[in-house]
């Protein structure tokens, strides 16, 4: 390989990775923490300790519905599964700030009002592609970063010239031959994750990132373009008069007879209109392809209207990679595995951007030190938001206002306060105090969560509260994690000056 | 489940792998030079993506097998790291643990198998 190009394809590297390295580690470590969305909503709402089987829990939510919101134009439930005991509701509201609710309702009951408003890892899972930005906005700018993660990966590995002669190695107290070594173990033993990760990821958006396929065949009909695409949906126009939706039970028990499994999504379109249809989505986590045969039923009668299971091959493959990247099929073992290899990416992102400081060692420019400083808090700022949304959850009152929203507003102003903290400290005093922020933040929330809901630590061990242990256990290990990294960073002085320049590139 | 056969295996692979080399050889006081090591290591991670994909759904196999690799791989890493010496004992320990692990589960299957019938 001629040694300009791997010249300019380090300098690839470098600035692809730079440019939004900061919203790349907020989106990486946003998704691996949604590996355990289900397990993050569970935690987040402890009131619900009941739980029924996926059709009763849908019957009890269609009942609470339709005396709460009978006007609206669609129920989207999904089902409570192992992993999760709520029935979660989307539904348009007009009383809503954005106009539409995303709320668990209790399996038994069906109601939503003994359990505190929030959005559960929902929220993680959407920042994670939506970054809290409007539509399209949001998702545009984490496709771009997704490219950006895949161009800097590729480039990566042309610039890594002995990656299988450093495959293993990790030199301790090197300066930044010790932050490469990290840098490059952590993004090459996890490389074909890091590449399904990403890859799958860019795909997820891909109507976002190239349109033109859609476009030029089907210009402005994307009515026509949504209905070829899913020729399983149902849709019929409401037809003004009102209906009653014929018991929901029978339709369950048909759509589990024809999946032979068990349901997971239930749709309600038009609920009280004579047109109503009733369509249900077998369970996400029982294949690897995420897509999902439906059946759809006339709401007034329970009358089998349609049914759908994608066998088309590109769909197919689509549903794969999407699958891949939802990872909603993993069993546990994989579960870890994802989490595992997401926090590797995460760490591959925070040393690189350690890194392009180290590479530029002396120089003092205005775009050095935003760097030097953004890097704080775009780093040591996320998972001190992430436990501020936890902390949030538990300590504001039960019936404020808006509660779930509130909550994420307390992630950003968490995150923004860290930001803040970057520019207004030393650097150095600024990294070592956020960590040490986090370690305690991370280290007291099971201690309040215990005193404030009464599930957790030892009551957890004892009475079998997996959910909860886990989920502690979890936050231990953070806390003991960033109390490391703030006392190694204590510890190492400032390094001495280069005594030559370095032959590898960063 | 396989994981309890399919993670020592791909970590004794690994650690055979890392052994072959010379400065992680050094590293871990490993003095037999042998051109079997990096073989054997390989064999070893065949027989871990076979022992992986003896589950039932062969698609979840291969995923969860990517990712063991990575594990497999980090835990070398890290035990070169902190105790390099112990790395040619626990990886031929994790290769005796894995093949273990890996005819304990056949029999169990086979016997459940039986019962079933």
């Amino acid at each position: 390989m001629s040694r300009g190009f791997r010249q300019s394809m380090s300098g690839l590297h470098t600035w692809s990775g730079l440019l939004l390295g900061w919203l790349l580690f907020a989106i990486v470590l946003s998704g691996t923490a949604t590996v355990f969305r289900s397990e993050i909503s569970g935690w987040m709402r402890p009131e619900v300790t009941a739980s029924a089987p996926p059709d009763g829990a849908i019957v009890a939510a269609i009942g609470w519905l339709s005396s709460a919101h009978p006007k609206a134009a669609g129920w989207y439930l999904a089902a409570p599964d192992e992993r999760l005991s709520t029935t979660q509701a989307v539904f348009d509201d007009t009383t809503a700030p954005n106009g539409y609710r995303d709320i668990a309702l209790d399996p038994v009951s069906g109601s939503p009002d003994a359990i505190r408003g929030t959005l559960g890892g929902e929220f993680l899972y959407r920042f994670h592609f939506e970054l809290q930005i409007p539509y399209p906005w949001g998702r545009l700018l984490a496709s771009a970063a997704a490219v950006l993660m895949l161009i800097a990966l590729i480039s990566g590995i042309i610039i890594h010239a002995r990656i299988f002669k450093d495959f293993f190695t990790l030199r301790p107290g090197k300066g930044k031959r010790s932050w490469l070594d990290a840098h490059n173990v952590l993004g090459v033993l996890a490389l074909p994750f890091h590449l399904m990760i990403t890859a799958t990821g860019i795909v997820t958006l891909l109507a976002m990132t190239m349109p033109w396929a859609a476009v030029a065949n089907y210009g402005d009909d994307l009515a026509k373009a949504f209905a070829e695409q899913s020729p399983g949906l149902v849709s019929r126009d409401a037809a003004g008069t009102p209906g009653t939706l014929a018991p929901i039970a029978p339709m369950l028990a048909e759509a589990e007879r024809r999946f032979a499994g068990r349901i997971g999504r239930v749709s309600i379109a038009n609920p009280g209109d004579a047109n109503s249809v009733v369509t249900v989505a077998n369970h996400d986590g029982d294949q690897l392809a995420y897509a999902a045969s439906t059946v759809s039923f006339a709401g007034t009668t329970g009358r089998v209207i349609g049914a759908y299971t994608e066998a088309r091959p590109a769909q197919q493959t689509y549903a794969v990679l999407y699958g891949l990247h939802m990872g909603r099929f993993a069993p546990w073992v994989s579960r870890w595995l994802y989490c595992l290899c997401g926090l590797a990416l995460a760490g591959t992102i925070a040393t690189g951007l350690v890194l392009w400081l180290q590479a530029r060692q002396g120089a003092d420019g205005f775009g050095h030190r935003l760097v030097a400083r953004l890097n704080v808090g775009a780093v040591a700022g996320q998972p001190i938001a992430m436990l501020a949304f936890f902390w949030g959850n538990r300590l504001l009152p039960f019936g404020l206002a808006e509660r779930a929203a509130a909550e994420v507003s307390v992630f950003f102003l968490a995150w923004g306060a860290a930001i803040l903290v970057g520019f207004v400290r030393p650097v150095r005093r600024a990294w070592i105090e956020l960590f040490w922020i986090a370690a305690a933040g991370a280290g007291l929330l099971p201690f309040v969560s215990f005193a404030l809901t009464g599930r957790g630590l030892w009551a957890a061990v004892l009475g079998g509260d997996r959910l909860f242990w886990g989920f502690d256990l979890m936050v231990f290990a953070f806390a003991l994690s960033f109390a490391t990294i703030a006392r190694r960073l204590a510890a190492h002085r400032t390094p001495a000056p280069r005594r030559r320049r370095n032959t590898m590139p960063a | 489940m396989s994981a309890i056969a399919a993670l020592p295996l791909a970590f004794a692979g690994m650690g055979l792998i890392g052994l072959s080399m010379d400065r992680h050889a050094r590293q871990a006081a490993f003095a037999l030079q042998a051109r079997w090591l990096r073989p054997v290591g390989w064999l070893l991670l065949a027989l871990s993506l076979a022992a992986s994909l003896a589950g039932p759904n062969w698609r979840f196999a291969i995923v969860e097998w990517i990712g063991l690799l990575a594990a497999a791989a980090g835990l070398v890493v890290l035990t070169l790291y902190f105790r390099p010496r112990a790395l040619a004992p626990l990886a031929t320990g994790a290769a005796v643990l894995g093949l273990a692990g890996w005819i304990t589960l056949a029999i169990l299957q086979s016997t459940l198998e039986i019962k079933s019938h």
